[in-house]
Formats: structure tokens, C-alpha cells, sequence
């Protein structure tokens, strides 16, 4: 890329108390693109969304947002400046109403004036406009899936990291899902999506990482990742 | 007739009322922060004394009523700020049960300074002149202060409801009582709204203090007695849940002062703690709490246990050394003439026996009994009528206090062992409590007389062969051993025989099974232990030996009566346990030691001497978590060749070698 990266992760260490995770992990998320982090079950894709939004904090490495060091930021921190992450059990208040859940946001978010209001969040999703005044734990999983996106929105977010957004959904709603983060990208959000599924991956990153054991081991283009066949083999189990 | 039903019903919702604003205050505060907050009722009665002061002691009387419903209110708030600020706020993160021991702590601390402030009577708050007298409601006369109570409290209750539902704070405070971190990932400094939480709740106590005390009288351990239904209408409610305080507390009122006083006074103070136990079984949760209140970790987190500490063998040692030097005491005060250390060791091996049994459920599968004077009180009170009404030998006695305590402790741990965490706190609190208000109502257990051993025969042997210890003598140089010398001997036997059987349990594979159900109970669940069944026997285990405990208890003071059974000593001996370092069988006898030690150094200097003793607990919570045992660790990178400093909080690796109460 040409112009700095909008998020760069450099020689990033990380872990749960003894237990290391994140070996020398480096990464970088350009603006406006739609970067994809795929792995197994273990690989260490969660703690590295952990890791940037600061519910985790990296033994060493950094972590710069728009040139700005936020390593050692914590989660209400990084808020501020623009990062949302969207945890994969979407984390929806369910006692409060989705109007509710989605005013919080608005009071936590990032001071930013492009931020989206509350009502327009709402007309951004049909289904959550309807459902404004139910409890968030009426939703179904897919509507819970849109309220958490629509929250990081409406925090002001410019990069959204979406944790397994499809998982647990069903076939027809995983498109839904597919449809919104194809959206949010045209509204100019970044994107870094982490998914156990590949194919979600490959039909929506621009470019994808490979994480296996804590550590990358391979990066490219969605079309490079797609030929090849023993990578997504060896590391994913897939024979597309 | 009409006119009483509804001065009665009156007086329940005036009651009631006071109950809503207690435990709103409550609940939010343990939804939000997690926090059981045992000072709660200190706090409204602190506020009652504030008024005290501002109306009876400035001279001016009922005409500074209103004055004084403004201002105690917000220095009592003040005061809850601060009390977060500097003794909650360091223990966040930490096991919950800390914030009741700490919080147990303040309730001794802001007690006595009650006592010394105000001394030990009673007053009743003038009220202003408009609220003297009776007005008509209904067709009825009806009291105005009654009437202003009910008016004023829901005025309140009800701004507090509008000021969680419509505003800013509020909604930010619902949403961090149902899930913490997610708060501070959408970028809110949720942490900040804890003193905002913890303050409005105390000035909201002190509220309710200050209007109870203009209807009854405040009186220094006011907050003790309100502090039970307050909580009972928390659970009942469900923990966190506003709506469940308004409710539970009406509902507990009308219940208490409507129903049962003037028309079965019997069941008063019993009812609703079976009502309690009822809904905890049928809904865990409360009546209006849900799952999700509760998947902030506060199940998992109440569990506690202590860092690894000296080398088996050198505490083997030490612990020999310990029981020779006990074995002395009574030689030793013969020799001074001085038989009072021999009664107070007496009380001392009891509490720590009392203890031990406590820390084998509590520090060794995760259990934490809130009831256990229960078990305290029904050997003691086994022991008493088995020597009236049974047998004459003490032993027999003993074993009916054993045998009676496990058979409880096994229907209690049936019935609640199901509820976790905090609610089994809560439903075996329910428990002591009821038994407790039994006694006073029973007349086979002499109700609040309590029963006396005096005048009664009885002998230490079995079928017939024994004697009395009264008849028994032994010559250890000039020095006489009998009486209570020789009891004290009984009951080092049986604390030392004690320790040893359950720390055999304990390394055993049942032992294993309940250390593997305390470091992670799903895991054990896994394993295919059935964890239920393991925890319920060890709970019944506990049950036994506190039963031994009481029983004991009971003849070292020829003397029964239902203080076995309160809460306070429950709240105490879980003092005592953590005090000294808890799943260790040998930290909780330490503990004792301390504890009573302590009391009795201070009472020479004090007649306060609870404030002292609080101050310190309080001090102990908050840099020494993990006990007296974990002294010597500590102290152990500054001697000569040990490693670098380790601070008192931070998690020690457990060394599994040295565990298993050696």
C-alpha cells in the first residue's frame, strides 16, 4: 500500500497469564478496505481482536491507529478513537430495548461528528427499526448481529472488527450478514473480520490473513488465498 | 373491623415502604457492582442519628424535621462515596465474598461509632407539628406521619425509578448490571458510576432510617434488624432487580405487618424466610431477576482459596509445637492462679473447631454458608436437651449434636446445594434465620430465656461409667487439673481430632474431588464426578463438626440460648476463616486465635472495642487477603537469600504439594 495503514500491528506478543498466544504477530488494515483474519479453533484470532481494542493488553509488540500508538490503551480508550469491536456473541443488553441499547453507544462513543445517530441507525435496519421498543433479548440472532454492528456505528467507529459475525446463524441470514458488511464497507468503514468460515472470507476480504498457532503464515489477496489449494488445505482443512 | 384491616394494611405498606427504599439501594448496588453490602443497614441507621442531631441535640426539634430528611440524607451519601472510593473500589476484580467480609467489617466499625457517638439509648425523632396528628382517609382516621411516610418514601422510590429508566446515568447503570465489560468496550468509564451508584444508594438508606426512626425509635443496633428482611426482599426480588425491591418490599411488609403480627403472631419472623427459601428453589433467580444479571461471573467468583505457604514439614512441626504449647495453658494458669485463660482457651478451641468446619465446605469447595451459626446453634441446643431430656452422658449428648447437625445439614444441602453462589449464601442465611426465630417462639427450647445446664447431672463416660469432670482430678505438680481445666482438655481433643480427620478427608480422593469442584467445577462435572452429591456430603461433613462445635459451646457455658443461632455469628466465624487464610483446616484456627486475642487486648484499653477490631479487618481485606498464613510468604523475599518481593494481592501459583491442610 502506498499510504500509511489505517492499522498496523507490529511484532504483536500476547496471552492469558502464562499462557501465550500471539507470537510476533504483524498485520495492517488499510483504510477503506475489508481485511479478512482466518484460522482454526485455537488459532488466536480472538485474542488478536483482544489484543487491538485493549480488553487485552500485548506483552510487547505495538498496535498504531492512524499513526497513533494505542498499545497500551484500554477498550473504553480505543473507543474513542474510532475502533469498535463487534465480540462474537454480540453481547446485546437484553434488558434493554434495542433504542436503548443502541443510545448507550451513543453516550460511550467516540466524539467523531460523522458518528451516526440513533434514528439513523435505526433506518439503516429495517428489522431493528421495528423492533426499536422490544428487549434486546427478543431478537433473533441475526437481528442481534445488526444490533451490534449498528452499535458500533453508532459509536463513531471507523474500523468495526467483527468477531465470527455468521457464526451460530442460520444459511439464509449468514447472507444477510454478508450483505451488511459489504454495505458498511461502501459506506466507507473498514473492516477486519475474523471468521472460521472461508468462504464468507474469500467472497468478502479484499485481503486475507492466515493465523495458525498464534502466528501468521500466510497473507494475500482473496484471489491468491482461493488458488491456493494446499494453504487452505494444510491450515484450513478445505478442499474447495 | 374494616377500620383495622385497613389501619393494618396502613402499617404494612408503611413498613413496606422502608423495606423498598433499603433494598432498592441494596440491589442496584450489587447489580451494578456486585457488591453484598452487609453495612447497608448501618448506614440507614447512621442517617437516623444524623437526624438525631440535627432535630433533638441543636435543641431546635421536630420544626428541623424536614432540614434533617435533606441534609443526613446527602452526608450519609457523602459518606457512601467515600466509603467506596477507599475500601470497595480496591477490592473490585476480587472474589465478592471479600465485599461481604469487608463490608461485615464496617458494620462493626460504624456500630460502635454509633455506640460512642450516642451512647446506648433509644430516640424517637420529634416530628413536626403537621405530622402529629390523625387525618382522615377512606372514612378512616389515619396517623399523618404514617401517611407521609408512605407519600414520601414513594415519592422517592419513584424518582429513583425515573432515574434509572430516564436518564443518561440510568440507563448506563442497567446496562452495567447486566454486563460490565461490554459497557466499557461501547467506551463508557463504567467504573466511574460506582461511587455515584454506592452513594445514592446509602443516601437513599439514610432516608429510609431517618423516616422509620421519626415512626419507631432509632436505636443503635436498628441496622442489625433491618438489615436481614432487607436482604431477604433483595433475593426475593431478584438480585439487581429495582422492580424486585419494590415489590419484595411491599410484599414483605404487608406480609409481616398486615398478616402475620396482629393475626398469627407465632409465624412472625418466620414466614418470610420460609417464603424466601420457597422462591429460591422455584426461581433461583428471584422473582424478577433474570439468568443474564447474573453472568457477570458472580457464581464462579465466590469461590476463594489461599497461596501456598511454608513447607509441609516445617507447619507439621509447627503444628505439633502449637498443640504442646495449648496442652500447657491450663498448667500454665494453674501455676498464676489464674484460671480466666482457661475458659477463654476453652472459647477460643470451640470457635476455631467452629471454624474449621466452616473452612472444609467454604475454603474447600466454594461454598459459602452465610447460616452456619445454624449448625452452631442446633448442636448446642442438641447437647442441652439431649443432658435435659435424654441422656446424662455428655458423650451420647455430643453424638445426638453431631448426628442431629449432619441430618439438618444434609436436608439444607439437598435443598440449596442446587442454587449457586450467592443465592446459596443467601438461602443458607434463610435457614439460621429461621431456626433462629424458632427458638425464641419454641417453649421446649425456653424461647428467648434460652435453657441453663445448672442443677443438671451429667457425666463424661458412656452407659453409666464415667464422672462428672467436676469429680476428677489430676496433681500436675502444685498445680490441680478439674472442672474446667479438663474440659479445656476435651475440647483440644476434639478440635486436634477434628483437624486431623478432615484433612485425612481431604487427601483422600473425595478430598481431590472437592479441590478439583473448587478450582473448576465444570471440569469436574466432566470428569463425570456428580458435583452435587460431592459438595452436599461436604457440606454435611461441615455441618457435623460445627454441630460437635455448638455442643461443645453449650457446655462450656452451662448455658443456651437462640445467640447461638444469629447471623452475627455466622458473620464472625467467616471472620475468623479469612482472617486466618481459608482452605488451609489450619488458617481458620489461627484466625480464631487472632480474633479473640484481639478482643481481648482491645478490651482492656476500649470498651469499643469492635471499632478497633473492624478497622483491622477492614485493613486485612484490602492488603491481606489471603490471611495470617500467608504472613510468612511474604515476609520471605526479605529474608536473606529468598526471592524478590511479591505483593499480597497477586495470584500465587498453588503449589499442590503443599496443600490438602497439612
Amino acid at each position: 500500500m502506498s499510504t500509511d495503514p489505517l492499522l498496523d500491528l507490529e511484532n504483536v506478543d500476547a496471552g492469558y497469564g502464562e499462557t501465550q498466544v500471539l507470537r510476533d504477530l504483524s498485520l495492517s488494515v488499510g483504510e477503506g478496505e475489508v481485511v479478512s483474519l482466518v484460522g482454526r479453533n485455537g488459532a488466536g484470532k480472538t485474542t488478536t481482536l483482544r489484543s487491538i481494542v485493549g480488553i487485552l493488553t500485548p506483552t510487547s509488540g505495538t498496535v498504531t491507529y492512524r499513526g497513533t500508538d494505542v498499545t497500551n490503551l484500554d477498550a473504553t480508550e480505543t473507543v474513542q478513537h474510532g475502533l469498535a469491536l463487534v465480540p462474537e456473541e454480540r453481547q446485546i443488553f437484553p434488558e434493554l430495548t434495542v433504542k436503548e441499547n443502541l443510545e448507550l453507544a451513543d453516550y460511550g462513543g467516540s466524539p467523531d461528528v460523522d458518528s451516526l445517530s440513533v434514528g439513523e441507525a435505526l433506518e439503516m435496519f429495517e428489522n431493528l427499526k421495528q423492533r426499536a421498543p422490544n428487549p434486546g433479548s427478543s431478537l433473533s440472532g441475526g437481528e442481534q448481529q445488526m444490533l451490534a454492528i449498528a452499535r458500533a456505528l453508532v459509536g463513531g467507529a471507523d474500523l468495526i472488527l467483527l468477531d465470527e459475525p455468521t457464526e451460530g446463524l442460520a444459511p439464509y441470514i449468514v447472507r444477510d450478514v454478508m450483505d451488511i458488511v459489504e454495505d458498511l464497507n461502501d459506506r466507507g468503514i473498514t473492516v477486519l473480520l475474523v471468521e472460521q468460515n472461508v468462504h464468507v472470507c474469500l467472497e468478502l476480504a479484499d485481503r486475507n490473513y492466515l493465523l495458525n498457532q498464534g502466528e501468521i503464515v500466510y497473507e494475500g489477496t482473496s484471489a491468491d488465498l482461493e488458488e491456493d489449494k494446499e494453504i487452505l488445505d494444510r491450515y484450513l482443512g478445505v478442499t474447495t | 373491623m374494616l377500620g383495622t384491616i385497613f389501619q393494618q394494611l396502613l402499617d404494612g405498606i408503611t413498613v413496606g415502604i422502608v423495606y423498598v427504599l433499603l433494598a432498592a439501594g441494596l440491589s442496584v448496588i450489587f447489580g451494578v457492582m456486585n457488591v453484598i453490602n452487609f453495612a447497608h443497614g448501618e448506614l440507614a441507621v447512621l442517617g437516623a442519628y444524623f437526624a438525631v442531631a440535627i432535630t433533638i441535640q441543636t435543641g431546635i426539634g421536630g420544626n428541623a424535621f424536614v432540614v434533617a430528611l435533606v441534609i443526613a440524607p446527602l452526608l450519609v451519601g457523602v459518606l457512601g462515596v467515600a466509603l467506596e472510593r477507599y475500601t470497595v473500589q480496591p477490592l473490585y476484580g476480587r472474589n465478592p465474598l471479600y465485599h461481604i467480609l469487608l463490608t461485615f467489617g464496617l458494620v462493626l466499625v460504624i456500630n460502635d461509632l454509633i455506640y460512642l457517638v450516642w451512647g446506648t439509648g433509644s430516640f424517637r425523632l420529634p416530628r413536626p407539628g403537621v405530622l402529629t396528628g390523625t387525618v382522615g382517609a377512606f372514612g378512616f382516621g389515619v396517623s399523618a406521619y404514617n401517611l407521609f411516610m408512605i407519600v414520601s418514601g414513594g415519592l422517592m422510590a419513584l424518582a429513583v425509578w425515573a432515574l434509572l429508566e430516564y436518564t443518561r446515568y440510568g440507563l448506563i447503570i442497567r446496562a452495567g448490571s447486566q454486563d460490565r465489560q461490554m459497557v466499557r468496550n461501547l467506551g463508557i468509564e463504567i467504573d466511574r458510576y460506582y461511587s455515584l451508584v454506592f452513594g445514592v444508594g446509602a443516601g437513599l438508606a439514610a432516608f429510609a432510617g431517618i423516616i422509620l426512626a421519626g415512626n419507631q425509635q432509632a436505636h443503635p443496633d436498628l441496622g442489625m434488624s433491618i438489615i436481614i428482611p432487607a436482604f431477604v426482599i433483595v433475593v426475593l426480588g431478584g438480585l439487581g432487580s429495582f422492580k424486585g425491591a419494590v415489590v419484595g418490599g411491599l410484599l414483605v411488609g404487608i406480609l409481616q405487618e398486615s398478616i402475620l403480627r396482629p393475626w398469627v403472631p407465632w409465624l412472625e419472623g418466620m414466614v418470610i424466610f420460609v417464603l424466601m427459601i420457597g422462591i429460591l428453589l422455584i426461581r433461583p433467580h428471584g422473582l424478577f431477576g433474570t439468568e443474564h444479571a447474573e453472568e457477570g461471573g458472580t457464581e464462579r467468583l465466590l469461590a476463594g482459596r489461599t497461596g501456598s505457604l511454608l513447607e509441609r514439614e516445617t507447619r507439621f512441626k509447627l503444628g505439633l509445637v502449637m498443640i504442646g504449647v495449648l496442652a500447657l495453658v491450663p498448667i500454665v494458669a494453674g501455676l498464676l492462679g489464674n484460671l480466666f485463660w482457661v475458659t477463654f482457651g476453652s472459647r477460643v478451641l470451640i470457635w476455631a473447631l467452629f471454624a474449621l468446619s466452616l473452612d472444609f465446605v467454604m475454603g474447600y469447595t466454594g461454598l459459602v454458608s452465610l447460616g452456619h451459626a445454624l449448625f452452631l446453634g442446633l448442636g448446642a441446643y442438641a447437647v442441652v436437651l439431649g443432658l435435659i431430656h435424654v441422656t446424662s452422658s455428655v458423650f451420647v449428648a455430643l453424638a445426638l449434636a453431631i448426628a442431629l447437625s449432619a441430618a439438618i445439614a444434609w436436608i439444607v444441602g439437598f435443598l440449596s446445594i442446587r442454587v449457586a453462589g450467592v443465592y446459596f449464601a443467601m438461602i443458607t442465611l434463610a435457614f439460621a434465620e429461621l431456626y433462629y426465630n424458632l427458638l425464641y417462639r419454641l417453649e421446649i427450647t425456653g424461647g428467648s430465656e434460652g435453657l441453663g445446664l445448672l442443677g443438671q447431672d451429667y457425666y463424661y463416660g458412656l452407659a453409666g461409667i464415667g464422672a462428672s469432670l467436676d469429680d476428677i482430678a489430676f496433681f500436675v505438680g502444685p498445680v490441680v487439673l478439674t472442672g474446667h481445666s479438663l474440659f479445656y482438655y476435651v475440647v483440644l481433643g476434639a478440635l486436634v481430632a477434628s483437624y486431623f480427620v478432615t484433612r485425612r478427608m481431604l487427601q483422600s480422593p473425595f478430598g481431590s474431588v472437592l479441590k478439583s469442584i473448587r478450582e473448576n467445577e465444570e471440569r469436574a462435572t466432566f470428569l463425570g464426578y456428580r458435583t452435587v452429591v460431592y459438595k452436599r456430603r461436604a457440606f454435611v461433613v461441615s455441618g457435623a463438626f460445627a454441630g460437635l462445635a455448638g455442643g461443645l459451646f453449650a457446655l462450656n457455658n452451662a448455658f443456651v440460648s437462640p445467640s447461638a443461632a444469629e447471623w452475627l455469628k455466622s458473620g464472625e466465624v467467616i471472620v475468623m476463616v479469612i482472617l486466618g487464610g481459608m482452605g488451609t483446616l489450619y488458617g481458620p484456627i489461627i484466625g480464631a486465635g487472632a480474633f479473640f486475642g484481639l478482643e481481648q487486648l482491645l478490651t482492656h484499653y476500649t470498651g469499643r472495642w469492635r471499632l478497633v477490631l473492624g478497622t483491622i479487618f477492614v485493613l486485612f481485606v484490602i492488603f491481606l487477603p489471603r490471611g495470617l498464613v500467608s504472613v510468612p510468604t511474604l515476609l520471605a523475599p526479605y529474608l536473606p537469600g529468598g526471592p524478590g518481593p511479591t505483593s499480597a494481592t497477586e495470584q500465587l501459583p498453588e503449589d499442590s504439594s503443599t496443600e490438602g491442610g497439612d
